[in-house]
């Protein structure tokens, strides 16, 4: 990529970080995932030390404090991802997409400005926050897949959100409706029979399995159905934005 | 007829971009939700589902709805209708309200809450509730993000003191809050009932008058900063 190609990404780039920076979307989504953190860190063991002697029962929440550690690993790149669906929406409302698509950033980069760069520093976050307040993952390699793969989603749940709106309300009311993706963060948890795997086209299902049971298939079945979904909204973001 | 004409616009366009779908799903999993529960978490659990979602849908979609009226232009045309602002208010809150009650039945008959009415009652007060404070922040706002920012502050503060009402910090005091009085009815308490409805009464005057100023305002400078 030439010098030129940087600059143009970084210009677009810094304009929607402003956008959000002026909105104090850009604190609040940094600042969610840490008082998520503090939470889980230090709420999560006190409710499981009453829960344990309220029920008299050896332990409570413990089986469960991977779901905590799954959500908190989600929390940053959707804070982001919510963040760039409502920039991108306002912008496809004001006609902003279709001026950028003729101009030397591209329709290319403009997703890369608006999607890309945003979830790579979610992703950076994610690993930070974990880093700090996982409560069951100490491993360094699968704090970054999982951050990894929970951009992957953020970028998908983007996707859904800008390419299936045709504006703003239509936009927020399949926001509210990709919230239900994330069940299957719960499903490998609840559901043990071979139910759960009614779930296989959400990547969050996938996610989870490789949490739980660690297996690299779990992970590349995760990158492969996030990947099919991606090209799907991207073809028909594309053609929306024609 | 120019009211019912304008809630009849107001539903017609909810509908058309997914609200009622939206929220038909949602019910299927809110009612799924409390089916799995056990029996003594039911009449909580809908309580809460029903005061966090379907009654507060105001303030999770009214940024997006004035928003598109804002880049759409129709509020430029509404500001030279002979439309009233208390009745584009009252179109956006009874429209809300509409879909807010039939979910709000839908989710508390399986949860087999002890009194129907005042549940009734509570998620069209809290619908109004919402609509109302959402309408009086998207008034005030240029991008949804800016929307989302103004609203949480207003969500904590509404939300977080009912939940603690409903798991038993339920001094008498608590029921000044708007929020404690409207979880107090979706759980189906109708105990004070009229002196409650009459303390939430003078919160929605209250707030359809800060409402109706900031409205008026944006009919005057109708269009804003995306025009």
């Amino acid at each position: 990529m030439t010098h030129w190609k940087y600059k143009r990404l970084s210009i677009s780039f810094m304009q929607y970080i402003n956008q959000i920076a002026r909105d104090a979307m850009l604190f609040l989504s940094c600042l969610a995932p840490v008082l998520y953190g503090l939470f889980i860190k230090f709420g999560i063991p006190v409710a499981e030390k009453f829960l344990t002697g309220y029920y008299s029962r050896k332990e409570v929440l413990v089986p469960y404090f991977l779901i905590f550690d799954l959500f908190l690993v989600v929390l940053t790149p959707m804070m982001f991802s919510f963040a760039s669906s409502m920039v991108i929406l306002g912008e496809i409302d004001d006609g902003i997409t279709k001026y950028m698509s003729v101009t030397p950033l591209g329709r290319g980069g403009y997703l890369i400005s608006r999607l890309i760069l945003p979830l790579t520093f979610s992703f950076v976050v994610s690993i930070i926050v974990m880093n700090v307040f996982s409560l069951t993952i100490n491993s360094f390699e699968i704090i970054i897949a999982l951050s990894f793969l929970s951009s992957v989603l953020g970028f998908m749940t983007t996707m859904m959100v800008v390419s299936l709106s045709a504006n703003k309300v239509e936009g927020m009311a399949i926001t509210k409706m990709s919230g239900i993706s994330m069940i299957g963060i719960i499903l490998p948890f609840f559901v043990l029979t071979r139910i759960q795997y009614l779930a296989i086209l959400l990547p969050s299902f996938w996610m989870a399995k490789f949490a739980l049971e660690g297996k690299i298939t779990y992970l590349i079945l995760c990158v492969m159905v996030s990947a099919g979904w991606i090209l799907l909204l991207l073809r028909k973001f594309m053609k929306k934005t024609m | 007829m120019r009211i019912i004409n304008l809630i009849k616009g107001d539903i017609r366009f909810q509908f058309k971009y997914g609200f009622y779908f939206v929220y038909a799903v949602f019910t299927a999993v809110y009612i799924s939700l409390i089916f799995v529960m056990p029996q003594s978490w039911r009449e909580r659990a809908a309580a809460i589902m029903i005061f966090s979602d379907p009654a507060a849908m105001g303030i999770f979609f009214m940024g997006a709805i004035v928003l598109l009226e804002k880049s759409e232009r129709v509020l430029n045309s509404i500001a030279v209708s002979p439309v009233k602002t208390g009745e584009y208010i009252l179109s956006k809150v009874v429209s809300l309200l509409f879909i807010s009650v039939v979910v709000g039945i839908a989710i508390t008959l399986p949860a087999g809450t002890k009194n129907l009415y005042a549940s009734v009652i509570g998620t069209a007060f809290g619908s109004a509730f919402f609509t109302l404070c959402g309408l009086i922040v998207a008034a005030n706002i240029s991008s949804l993000n800016q929307f989302l920012t103004t609203a949480v502050p207003i969500e904590i503060i509404s939300f977080l003191p009912p939940i603690m009402y409903l798991f038993g910090y339920d001094n008498m005091f608590m029921l000044i809050h708007p929020g404690c009085i409207i979880i107090s009815l979706i759980s189906g308490n109708s105990k004070h009932l009229f002196l409650l409805l009459a303390i939430l009464c003078m919160w929605l005057v209250a707030l359809y008058k800060v409402a109706h100023k900031y409205i008026q305002n944006m009919f005057q400078n109708a269009g804003g900063v995306n025009l």
